[in-house]
Parts: structure tokens; C-alpha cells; sequence
């Protein structure tokens, strides 16, 4: 695992910006930690869980207020009271009345990039979790020791690219900006491949599928 | 910590290499992001919101904030001193000192005789009722998705349909079933039949301080003498069945119910940068920063540069494209399940194919 420090020196031999004059640690943290954003956007590479508590009466969670991190995609939710999953569905599949049933939830939808709805929503006497596994964007690097586990070694030179490139904007050096960031989307798009198809090679090797 | 629009200025400034304004100043760049974000907002559609239509009698016709407030505030001042709805040439004589003529935006208020007469302070009807024909969506909306009456989905019709459907539909009042968006003003919703006004909201008892929850069903605010019992102070963190808070952000003033109510779902652009934090993830920030700086290097003058301005605004155009593919598979399993159109297969062998180059001559 590298650190965010060692990601910064790396960042200077590259960009031949030795000292601070010029480029402070602070401006390079930035740019990385933009880097590591469009990275995991992109890619869906980092996966979490996090427990919502149930509240009576309550259709629609805010799912900022559950997690320090910022959740891209709902990829399921298992009920810990029916012990089983949730149906992802749409609110336009369900009956006009949706709203009005109560009882344990049984599928969930989303609205916008935030919020998580349930249905049925749970009436006056609830006491249940449900857990949510999601894919998200890690939170930022702040501090130089910082470390980000699910971000393999192999990949980190694309958020390289990315502050490199962001910073020869700022320093108008525009055709070698627009060099590094094909650059990053090449290492981006490799890493979203390894993200995404995660299992076609075990099931294609057991399926006599060529590789 | 929220970002601000001071700090999307100095960013965008930074990587524009003036924090000095030397040649863009920050009221200038501020009048870019707004932009930026407002469009970057416009086009992604991804800000969710519900906006509450109270369905409560509205005492006389109201055509601004204030006018609402005196009317709601001091019953029998709209009627006697300001305008009301007019929706028939008889009903003129019906009001004291109303004003003819004009235009008005919105549905109705007065939608039959028998509303009509009510206003008439000559007969000296103090209970005031009247219906509640829809109301205003705020200006920041983009998209309105659904409208409810009373935790059910109304159906959403043309004016023309609904004069095809029922011709008298001006006059029916009742539970709503259908609601009208295209004929009482840009963002005037109208719900058909008329609601009666029937939601029941909390009574808010206490003059200044914080509301708080003191039941499930009562929302109270803090007064001076402290309540007896345990946990009787702090913020109102959240209210059974009501929508806004399950935000994390915000101090109740007053909650509305969804029973009896009229809710609306709808996309909206950010709140004012002027007076509220960015609303959009962090991670965000860059793109509304991009669109700034392509049209602060596309201004003519010094620092103009339209390669440069080409690429942030392809770059803008990229985290545009991020966004709305994010809103669409923010339900990803759904998307997988029933089929969509997902860039990358998660698992699997992607589409069957045969197993010799079908079609080709050997």
C-alpha cells in the first residue's frame, strides 16, 4: 500500500517540482484526492456495507446520513427482520396506492443520487435493520500516512496521471495535460475492466470459453 | 465540511493560476459557477426533492409571499381589501371593494357559488372555508415526477384531457384523483376535483425557540420553562412520516403530514450559492469549476484561451455524463435484473455466442 506521501514525492519527481515553492503539499493532496474520485467513480472499485435502523413511518432515507462516504450505487439490501433480499423495483411498477401499505419492506427504489426508499414502508411498531451494500467514493485523503487498502499498488500511477495532468493545466502547459489525462483514462479504463469483470475469467475458464 | 461558494471561486481561480485577479475578478468567476452549476444541475437531474402543497383552506385569494401570511395570519383581510379569484361574471358583485380586471396566475380558489358566497362579508360568515385547487411549485423545479393526494399517485393530465374527461371539472371538489400542469401558470399545479383543505397539521404551541418532538404525533416549541419529565430539549431530529426529515441537514419549523396532503416529487436545481452550501457530492466541485473557467477563457481580453476553454468544457461534459450515468444505476441491481443499459457486464460471459464463426463461408 502506498501512502498518500509517498503518492505526493512520486508526484514531484515526475513533475520535476522538488520543493513546495511552486507546488504545496496541499495543492498535490487536492488533485490526488480528485484523482481518487473519478477513479472510483468510474470504476465502482470500492464496495461497502452500512446498517440503516428502520423508522416508523418513514418511506424515504437519506443514504448521506448514513455513511461517511459517498454511495454510487445501491448494489443490494438484505433484510435482517425477513431474513432475505430486497427486490430492487421502481416506484412506477407499484400500485398507485403504494404509499399507504405498511409492513416489513419487501423491495426498494432510488430517486436522484441520494435517496433510498422502501416499500412497504414500516408502520407505528417497528424494530428492524436493513443492510446496504454499495459501491462508493472513498473519503479523501487528509492525512500524509493516509492509505486506501482497496486501491491496488498497480493502479495508483493513474491518480499520478490525474494530479500531473491537472497541474500542467494550471500551468498551462496544455498539450502534455491532455497527454497525461489519455493517460489516466487508459489506467482507469484497465482498472474498471479488472473492477467490473471480476468473474468472467472463473467462469469462462470453467466453461471452456476462450480467455 | 460544506463547501461554499467562496470556496468554489478561489478554487476555480487557482486552477485559472489568478488568485490574484489579475484578470478575472471573483464577482466575475462567482457568476460563472452559479452558471455552471445551475446547468450542470439542469442537465444531470439528479437532486431529488418533495415539495408539500399544504391542503389547507386558503382564506381569500393570495398573490405573494406576504399577502399569503396576512391572509393565513388575519382572517377576512384578503377578502375585504385585496383582489380574490373571479371565475364568473356574477361573482364580480359578490366581493366588498375587490378590483376588477387584471390576471392572475394559479388555479381557482373560489370554484363554485357557494365558495363565492362565503367571501361575501355581508353576511357576516366569519367560519371562512374554501377549497384548495393546487398551488405553486417553486421556481427552482426542473422536472416534476409525481404528484400524491393523501399517500396515492394522481393521475396527470392534460387541461384538455381533463375538459374531455369531465367538462365540469372546474366545479367538482373532493378527494383528488387527477392533477393538471399545463394551464394555470409555469409552475401551478392543479388538483382535480379540488381538495377540501382537510390535512390536519400539529398545532404549534410556544412563540420562539427550537421545535423539538415531544410526542410521535406533537411537535412543540421550546419555551422559556422547561417541561418536566426527561428529554424534553434539543432539535427535532426527525418526524414520523414526513419526508424532509430524513435529511440531514436543517432545523424543523413546522412538519407537514402526508395524510390528506398534497405532496410533489420533483428534480430541482441547487439551492442559491448565495445562500446555501453546495449541494452536490465533493467530488462534483471540479466539474461546476470547469465550466467556470471554459467560459472565463472564452471571454474576450487578456487570459482568453479557447483551447484551453474547449477542454474544460469537455471535461465538464465528461462529469455530466458520470452523473447521469450514476442517477441511472444508483439502482444498479434493478438495472441488471430487468435488463438496461449497462456499459460494463459485472459478471458473467457477456453475450452468447456460437461456437464457430456462424455465417462465414469454411
Amino acid at each position: 500500500m502506498i501512502s498518500l506521501a509517498d503518492i505526493t514525492n512520486r508526484v514531484r519527481t515526475k513533475h520535476e517540482a522538488a520543493t513546495s515553492v511552486r507546488w504545496s503539499d496541499a495543492a498535490i493532496h487536492k488533485r490526488i484526492n480528485e484523482g481518487l474520485e473519478c477513479l472510483a467513480e468510474s470504476t465502482y472499485f470500492y464496495e461497502r456495507y452500512t446498517t440503516i435502523a428502520l423508522m416508523p413511518n418513514r418511506t424515504w432515507y437519506d443514504v448521506r446520513g448514513f455513511t461517511p462516504e459517498t454511495v454510487l450505487r445501491i448494489t443490494a439490501v438484505w433484510s435482517e427482520n425477513r431474513q432475505e433480499w430486497l427486490t430492487p423495483t421502481s416506484q412506477d411498477l407499484l400500485p398507485y396506492d403504494w404509499e399507504q401499505a405498511t409492513g416489513e419492506p419487501q423491495e426498494y427504489f432510488t430517486r436522484g443520487i441520494y435517496w433510498l426508499g422502501f416499500w412497504p414502508h414500516p408502520g407505528t411498531s417497528i424494530s428492524s435493520n436493513l443492510k446496504v451494500t454499495f459501491a462508493g467514493i472513498p473519503s479523501r485523503f487528509t492525512h500524509p500516512q493516509a492509505v486506501l487498502r482497496d486501491l491496488p499498488d498497480n493502479y495508483v500511477p493513474a491518480l499520478e496521471d490525474y494530479a500531473l495532468s491537472e497541474m500542467a493545466l494550471t500551468d498551462k502547459e496544455y498539450t502534455r495535460s491532455i497527454r497525461l489525462f489519455k493517460s489516466y483514462l487508459a489506467r482507469e479504463k484497465a482498472f474498471r475492466d479488472l473492477s467490473t469483470r471480476r468473474l468472467v475469467g472463473a467462469e469462462a475458464g470453467s466453461l471452456m470459453g476462450a480467455l | 465540511m460544506s463547501t461554499t461558494l467562496y470556496d468554489l471561486v478561489t478554487n476555480a481561480l487557482d486552477r485559472a493560476g489568478d488568485l490574484d485577479n489579475d484578470i478575472w475578478s471573483r464577482s466575475e468567476m462567482e457568476l460563472y459557477i452559479c452558471d455552471g452549476y445551475d446547468e450542470f444541475c439542469r442537465r444531470t437531474r439528479i437532486l431529488y426533492d418533495q415539495w408539500v402543497i399544504e391542503n389547507q383552506h386558503v382564506l381569500g385569494n393570495y398573490q405573494t409571499d406576504l399577502e399569503r401570511q396576512l391572509a393565513s395570519e388575519k382572517p377576512g383581510w384578503s377578502v375585504t381589501d385585496e383582489p380574490f379569484h373571479i371565475t364568473a361574471e356574477h361573482e364580480k358583485n359578490n366581493g366588498i371593494g375587490v378590483q376588477y380586471g387584471g390576471s392572475y396566475a394559479g388555479p381557482a380558489v373560489a370554484t363554485s357559488q357557494g365558495a363565492i358566497d362565503i367571501y361575501n362579508a355581508t353576511t357576516g360568515n366569519t367560519d371562512v372555508e374554501a377549497f384548495m385547487p393546487g398551488g405553486r411549485l417553486p421556481e427552482d423545479t426542473i422536472d416534476l415526477l409525481r404528484v400524491s393526494y393523501d399517500q396515492r399517485t394522481l393521475k396527470g393530465r392534460s387541461s384538455q384531457q381533463m375538459k374531455t374527461d369531465d367538462p365540469n371539472y372546474e366545479n367538482r371538489s373532493g378527494d383528488p384523483q387527477w392533477f393538471i400542469y399545463d394551464k394555470y401558470g409555469l409552475f401551478n399545479v392543479r388538483v382535480v376535483p379540488v381538495a377540501t383543505g382537510t390535512a390536519s397539521y400539529d398545532t404549534v404551541d410556544g412563540q420562539w425557540g427550537t421545535l423539538r418532538q415531544r410526542l410521535d404525533a406533537d411537535s412543540a416549541v421550546v419555551d422559556t420553562i422547561a417541561d418536566t419529565g426527561t428529554n424534553n430539549w434539543g432539535i427535532l431530529r426527525y418526524r414520523d412520516d414526513v419526508h424532509p426529515m430524513g435529511g440531514r441537514d436543517g432545523t424543523l419549523t413546522r412538519v407537514h403530514p402526508s395524510l390528506s396532503n398534497i405532496v410533489c416529487e420533483r428534480y430541482r436545481l441547487g439551492r442559491s450559492l448565495h445562500h446555501f452550501a453546495f449541494e452536490l457530492p465533493q467530488s462534483y466541485e471540479k466539474y461546476i469549476e470547469y465550466w467556470a473557467l471554459s467560459e472565463a477563457l472564452n471571454r474576450e481580453g487578456p487570459g482568453q484561451d479557447h483551447d484551453m476553454a474547449d477542454h474544460y468544457r469537455e471535461r465538464f461534459e465528461i462529469g455530466v455524463a458520470r452523473a447521469e450515468r450514476r442517477k441511472r444505476e444508483m439502482n444498479i441491481e434493478r438495472l441488471a435484473a430487468f435488463g438496461g443499459d449497462l456499459p460494463y457486464l459485472n459478471f458473467g460471459l457477456g453475450d452468447p455466442q456460437a461456437p464457430y464463426p456462424y455465417g462465414e463461408p469454411f
